[in-house]
């Protein structure tokens, strides 16, 4: 399998917090990865600094091959990473359209094409403000496809979805995988969603890598198990 | 079609400010056509702090640059044409060199850079004797061939900035600009260069400036450093937001009532800028959109009006 | 000459201090550009003169009588316009000129345009200290700066009123969700930063004369000290109005006196381009 992503040794410091000590990791093409660990455990800041919201203190980043640490968010988004937010956000008193519009460059996938992915052909002339949070949730989404990602990067895609609304959104992903061929880098607190979707897990504590492995292997990890009872 | 109306309605706005500025006393042309050159040198800082949503307030330095280099080309022999690119080009210089020290800074601190910098211009105009003349001001030479050549070209140049500015809105330079006005961080995380679209926004809102500045010195025939300095540029950028910010008939609305009501009024001094003051303080708070928004938020509630 | 241009700095940076201090209070709870406060500054001298010279008020009690009604003012200023733009930034700019040119305005329909001068009892007296001689206005003003800024101090950080200011500067939706009452803190806010404004007109009053603008321009050096010590910093403006005021004072001496207000812009660029947090970013609130 060719690797997508690379990183090697990325740290992140912030005022004396190290909030992402010497991560090391591959993302092979193709392959949903999930990213978990307890709250605070630097998940959200590692995605930041893969999609140039951050910029690490040391170590290197590269996709394909080049080097993209350091690049501004705007650059990063050109070589091929997009994102999505732990908080809604989207041009809220736009039109989904508009904020497809907004994002899409040239050889960007059919807005139409980015909506039946998404499940929100409906939607495309409504407010964003004016749909549900699990459409928003989708919304972003099918923004960060129009960008026409290599990587897509999910910070806690599920947040206050409903059963059914979290398992369509992972079969939703899993085409985005599948279909597209994407990578998918997901944060994500709803285990059961990871542990079903996830080709493989890194388990996070503390800013540094706990564990890797297929979704079995770190649901038995005595490690993953301690950080999580908080000892 | 629907492209097309807004031109059209742009120029029969034009045409009705011609056929005005013809027909009325000296006094009321006189109004009319500061309201008109203003009108240019906004529409201008519309491009970055209405559709970016940025607060500029340093359009009055760009306005002030270019009245001095074109009157300073016309002095030293130059004929109009060269004198207007000078105003052009070297307040659009001056408006990258802005951008290239502010672009990467956002809102508050952008508003008070820019102030600044229109601080220091008024001081070189006042300062550098040698080349202004200082607090004396310029007698500038008249460029056109008669005065009623400037009867057509004002109100011309307020209906190209007005149309300018329509253009830009639906181009994709303007698209990017109100990402940057929306939501500046979303918009770089869906690949808008936020920085280098920032600084196109302001050479641009410069360049429009500049050419106001030529047109200002030719109407007036002298200029002064006073004409020009931080005050100029704020009151600017609250004839944006007077008229409604992004909207494209903002700017003459906006210049309207703030040049216009305190002519008009002919009120001393005085008590004349504290009824502005009053006016700009209860449209701000009662017309968050400006006067332009204003409009809408009416129709909109007109019974069987559709968006 | 060197001696001399470090008396006139402190004493021009304490001015600068009074005003930024007021500034960046305000733009903490609030984030507006409170250019309004120069009127504040001048109404505020005015009522001065005028219970002074015409209604024969002792001297200290008219002053006081200013103080107070800079204060008044202030708090009208939040009450009857900037509360309503509080969520709408770009509308700030414009209903602070809005009050700037009504506030100005006003004074000069109520008292004329001419200069008036506000003499206290020490007026023309000078002071004596290591060889070098002060005049007597210049010393009261930093010595109200410095009573000023330890009382300021004292409130923000050994009261209720100031440890509830501070926190709504922190995080006001937080603040909120602790019990706190947003309106009062605003409200507090403006008060303190007008009775700042009236100290510094009581301040400088007696040396720069009293007319209408006559505190324009140097509330632009308010703002530069507020963006040096960083938004909402007021530990920071009060060092960085000092600062501001010897790089001042020292470039009128050896560089220009022309450019003198230049080259405070001149740092204040270096500071946003460098520093945009401020020069004393650990404690700052804000990071643009």
């Amino acid at each position: 399998m060719t690797v997508l992503l690379r990183v090697e040794g990325v740290s992140k410091v912030f005022g004396g917090l190290r909030a992402v000590d010497e991560m090391d990791l591959s993302v092979p093409a193709g392959t949903v990865f999930g990213v978990i660990g307890p709250n605070g455990s630097g998940k959200t800041t590692f995605l930041g600094l893969l999609s140039g919201t951050h910029k690490a203190d040391g170590g290197r980043i590269t996709l394909e091959g080049q080097r993209i640490d350091g690049l501004a968010a705007h650059l990063t988004v050109r070589a091929g990473i997009a994102r999505t937010f732990q908080t809604t956000r989207l041009f809220a008193g736009w039109t989904l359209g508009a904020n497809l519009a907004a994002a899409a460059r040239p050889g960007s996938p059919p807005p139409d094409d980015v909506l039946a992915l998404t499940g929100l052909t409906a939607r495309t002339g409504q407010v964003c403000a004016s749909l549900s949070n699990a459409e928003q949730r989708l919304a972003m989404i099918a923004v960060a496809l129009a960008t026409r990602p290599k990587l897509l990067l999910l910070d806690e895609p599920a947040v206050g979805m409903s059963p059914p609304e979290a398992a369509s959104l992972s079969r939703t992903i899993a085409r985005i995988r599948d279909e597209l061929g994407l990578s998918v880098l997901i944060v994500e607190h709803n285990m059961h969603l990871m542990m079903n979707l996830a080709d493989r897990i890194v388990a996070m504590n503390a800013g540094r890598k706990l564990a890797e492995g297929t979704p079995g292997e770190i649901r038995s990890n005595p490690d993953v198990i301690a950080s999580y009872l908080g000892t | 079609m629907k492209g097309a109306w807004p031109y059209v309605g742009i120029a029969v706005v034009t045409l009705a400010m011609w056929a005005l500025l013809v027909s009325v006393n000296a006094f009321y042309a006189g109004v009319l056509a500061s309201i008109l050159i203003w009108t240019v040198a906004t529409s201008g800082l519309n491009v970055i702090a209405g559709l970016g949503g940025y607060p500029s307030l340093v359009q009055g330095a760009f306005y002030g640059i270019g009245a001095y280099a074109s009157a300073l080309a016309l002095i030293h022999g130059q004929n109009l044409w060269v004198a207007t690119l000078l105003a052009v080009v070297s307040a659009g210089l001056a408006g990258l060199l802005i951008g290239l020290v502010f672009a990467r800074t956002r809102g508050q601190y952008f508003g008070m850079g820019t102030l600044f910098f229109g601080v220091v211009v008024a001081l070189v105009l006042t300062n550098w004797t040698g080349l202004t003349q200082g607090p004396l001001g310029l007698m500038v030479p008249f460029g056109f061939a008669t005065n009623d050549q400037l009867d057509w070209i004002v109100p011309l140049s307020a209906g190209a900035s007005l149309a300018l500015v329509q253009a830009l809105g639906t181009s994709r330079l303007g698209l990017r600009l109100v990402t940057v006005r929306a939501d500046e961080d979303l918009a770089e995380h869906i690949g808008v260069p936020t920085a280098r679209t920032k600084l196109a926004g302001l050479v641009i809102s410069a360049m429009i400036g500049g050419f106001a500045g030529m047109l200002i010195a030719q109407y007036n025939g002298t200029i002064s450093p006073d004409l020009f300095d931080q005050t100029v540029g704020f009151v600017m950028f609250v004839a944006v937001a007077v008229g409604g910010a992004g909207r494209v008939l903002g700017p003459l609305v906006g210049s309207a009532f703030i040049v216009g009501v305190p002519d008009v009024l002919n009120l001393p001094s005085g008590i004349g800028l504290l009824v502005v003051g009053v006016i700009f303080v209860v449209i701000v708070i009662v017309v968050p959109d400006g006067l332009m928004g204003g409009v809408d938020a009416i129709r909109r509630r007109l019974p069987g009006f559709r968006a | 000459m060197l001696q001399q241009a470090l008396v006139n700095g402190v004493v021009l940076g304490a001015l600068f201090a009074l005003l930024g201090v007021g500034l960046t209070l305000v733009y903490g709870v609030m984030e507006v550009p409170n250019f309004a406060q120069a009127g504040v500054v001048t109404i505020g001298a005015y009522i001065m003169v005028t219970l002074h010279q015409s209604a024969r008020w002792p001297f200290y009690l008219a002053v006081a009588g200013g103080v107070l009604a800079a204060g008044a003012i202030s708090v009208a200023t939040e009450r009857f316009a900037y509360r309503y733009v509080r969520t709408r930034p770009l509308a700030a700019p414009a209903v602070a000129l809005g009050l700037l040119l009504i506030l100005d305005n006003s004074a000069l329909e109520l008292w004329g345009g001419d200069h008036v001068s506000l003499t206290p009892p020490y007026g023309a007296g000078l002071v004596q200290l290591g060889g070098m001689t002060i005049p007597a206005v210049g010393v009261a003003l930093v010595l109200t700066a410095a009573v000023s800024m330890l009382l300021l101090w004292l409130l923000l950080t050994r009261t209720g009123i100031g440890r509830a200011i501070r926190a709504v500067s922190q995080n006001a939706e937080a603040a909120a969700t602790l019990g706190i009452e947003l309106e009062r803190q605003y409200v507090t806010a403006f008060f303190i930063s007008g009775v700042l404004a009236g100290l510094a007109a009581f301040a400088y009053a007696p040396t720069y004369a009293v007319f209408p603008y006559m505190a324009d321009g140097v509330i632009f050096n308010g703002f530069v000290v507020v963006i040096l010590g960083g938004l909402g910093n007021v530990w920071g403006a009060a060092v960085g109005g000092i600062l501001l005021g010897l790089v001042e004072s020292l470039s009128a001496v050896y560089v220009s006196a022309a450019y003198q207000t230049v080259i405070g812009f001149v740092v204040l660029l270096a500071v946003i381009v460098l520093r945009p947090a401020g020069l004393f970013a650990g404690t700052a609130r804000r990071v643009a």
